[in-house]
């Protein structure tokens, strides 16, 4: 599925009654399977932007398409994980993770089974009877990354899914984001503030940068590919290689232009 | 209890008023004990056994007063003499019914105007917690209504609704109705909106949403707002059985202060207090059943 962002433009109210422009002239097309780490400072817009995918947030200038169809609001065929888990709490892993076939009318027995092999995919087998209290954060944003793929979204959308965890737990899950990505090949947007995390997950980076957010660099990365066949394990990030890409990255999100 | 006790003053509303304007401050500071108690680790049997102390000194402080003369059994009989009143009262039962009788038809007028303030509170609550023109409309309302005691409408619900069943009936559910609306309201409002729009990008649609998504997030609300309505209801219950009422608890104490059975009066006040902690236990064991994840978030 081949995501376009076309000339979008965000403005939100402002307090002296103007608007606060947030994004302006965002071009994007992404391909099917492409891993697209959207990188930037905190306020650059990039989780607007992702919310504007997302539908739910209309954007005020621009469009948004996936395939041939134009985004009007939230939509299946674009599953979203968010940095809160937003678990429901008041469910188990298994009927968290199988919510959306329950919005679809499907029966207990198949949502039960499906959502048992996407709990799988996220290595919590046997976790699906926890309630989400018993729950670790890492599990937590596991059970929610399998809620988001069992509705077999076209679109992974991920909005700082890995930045509310602890920095080992974020090294497991970004092998485990990885592995999913390899396995069932969607097409992933992964919103971060993280260097490392950006450069070790996408298979392009993109990044934010001003006010009004623009498009500073978008550029292809090999990392993530490497990584996967090196077994992950983060083992590349101390390569030579990882760390000029680092540093180059870092001096685009400071100064906001290419170097 | 002093001498001055208002069960033996003879025009009995007096004292009726002041316990009826009781009502809004008592269902808020109950509030903030549900609160409070929801935060506190466990009470530890320190606390249990100093509560149980105080108990046995204000008992016995009650028997000394009775037994030796002091007060006179009229102000204030004697715990024996409750008690066997009270024993009495069940089996051979007061005005014309037994203390079961008097009890099972306070319950059900205090459990249908519970249950007719469910059917409508809730709605109402959701609507001024999810809509700007619900608030608009239902907020003045519920605020209109939440400080007025219950004894104040009584007689414009007699002229309204007869001196039947369904007048107290409609006393005790409009003082439970804020209660429930304010509570719901409350939840609705505090539902995470990351769970909205997760729920959203799934599919929901607006009545999903509502069922699946706002209600429960909102029920642990709900059930707080059900048990201080509860506590205001059964409060309630003897301004609404003031009127042409032929059983119930309010009305058996009410009738025994005219013929100044003061140990029924008191027998009285116990069980509508035994019955209040009863129900109050029971809300916390339905809390426990369905809302206990709430403790965990």
């Amino acid at each position: 599925m081949k995501l376009t962002i076309f000339r979008l433009g965000v403005s939100f109210p402002a307090p002296d009654g103007g608007q606060n422009k947030v994004l302006d002239d965002i071009g994007l097309s992404v391909a099917p399977g492409e891993f697209v780490a959207l990188l930037g400072a905190s306020g650059c817009g990039k989780s607007t932007l992702l919310n504007a995918v997302a539908g739910f947030h209309p954007p005020t200038s621009g469009e948004i398409w996936v395939d041939r169809r134009r985004i009007e609001g939230p939509g299946r065929d674009r599953g979203v994980v968010l940095q809160t888990d937003a678990l429901f709490p008041w469910l188990n892993a298994r009927r968290n993770v199988g919510f959306g076939l329950r919005l679809r009318g499907v029966g207990t027995a198949e949502r039960d089974a499906r959502a048992e092999e996407a709990l799988r995919l996220v290595g919590l087998e046997g976790k699906g009877d926890h309630a989400v209290w018993q729950l670790s954060g890492g599990q937590r944003q596991r059970v929610s990354l399998a809620r988001a793929l069992v509705a077999d979204p076209d679109i992974l959308l991920m909005d700082e899914p890995l930045g509310a965890l602890d920095a080992l737990t974020r090294e497991q899950m970004q092998d485990l984001v990885l592995g999913v990505w390899q396995r069932t090949r969607k097409t992933i947007l992964f919103v971060t503030h993280g260097l490392d995390e950006a450069l070790y997950l996408g298979t392009r980076i993109v990044v934010l940068a001003g006010r009004p957010g623009r498009i500073v660099l978008d550029e292809p990365a090999a990392f993530g590919r490497a990584a996967l066949a090196d077994g992950g394990g983060g083992r590349i990030k101390s390569t030579p290689e990882f760390a000029a890409a680092r540093e180059r990255l870092r001096e685009v999100i400071f100064t906001g232009a290419e170097p | 209890m002093s001498p001055s006790s208002p069960v033996a003053v003879p025009d009995i509303a007096v004292p009726l008023v002041v316990l009826a304007e009781g009502v809004p401050r008592g269902a808020e500071s109950r509030a903030a004990a549900a609160r409070q108690v929801s935060l506190q680790p466990r009470p530890g049997h320190a606390r249990l056994w100093i509560s149980a102390a105080t108990i046995t000194v204000l008992l016995a402080s009650w028997w000394a007063a009775s037994a030796s003369g002091a007060v006179p059994a009229l102000f204030l009989p004697s715990p024996q003499s409750v008690a066997s009143r009270l024993w009495r009262i069940a089996t051979e039962g007061f005005v014309d019914a037994t203390l079961a009788q008097h009890l099972a038809a306070s319950l059900f007028r205090v459990f249908a105007a519970l249950a007719a303030a469910l059917v409508i509170g809730v709605p109402a609550g959701l609507a001024i917690g999810l809509s700007t023109v619900g608030r608009g409309i239902l907020d003045p309302i519920i605020e209109f209504l939440r400080p007025i005691p219950p004894l104040a409408y009584l007689p414009l619900v007699i002229i309204w609704a007869g001196i039947g069943e369904t007048a107290k009936v409609l006393v005790i559910g409009l003082a439970m109705l804020p209660p429930i609306v304010i509570a719901t309201a409350a939840g609705a409002q505090g539902v995470a909106k990351d769970r909205l729009n997760i729920a959203r990008a799934l599919g929901a649609t607006p009545a999903q949403l509502l069922r699946l998504v706002v209600l429960p997030s909102a029920l642990p609300s709900i059930l707080t707002g059900t048990r201080i309505a509860l506590g205001a209801g059964w409060s309630t219950l003897v301004a609404a059985e003031l009127v042409a009422a032929t059983r119930g608890v309010g009305f058996m104490i009410q009738s025994a202060a005219n013929f100044l059975a003061t140990d029924v009066v008191v027998a009285g006040i116990v069980v509508i207090a035994a019955v209040a902690f009863a129900l109050e236990l029971g809300i916390r064991l339905l809390e426990r059943a369905l809302v206990g994840w709430s403790r965990h978030a």
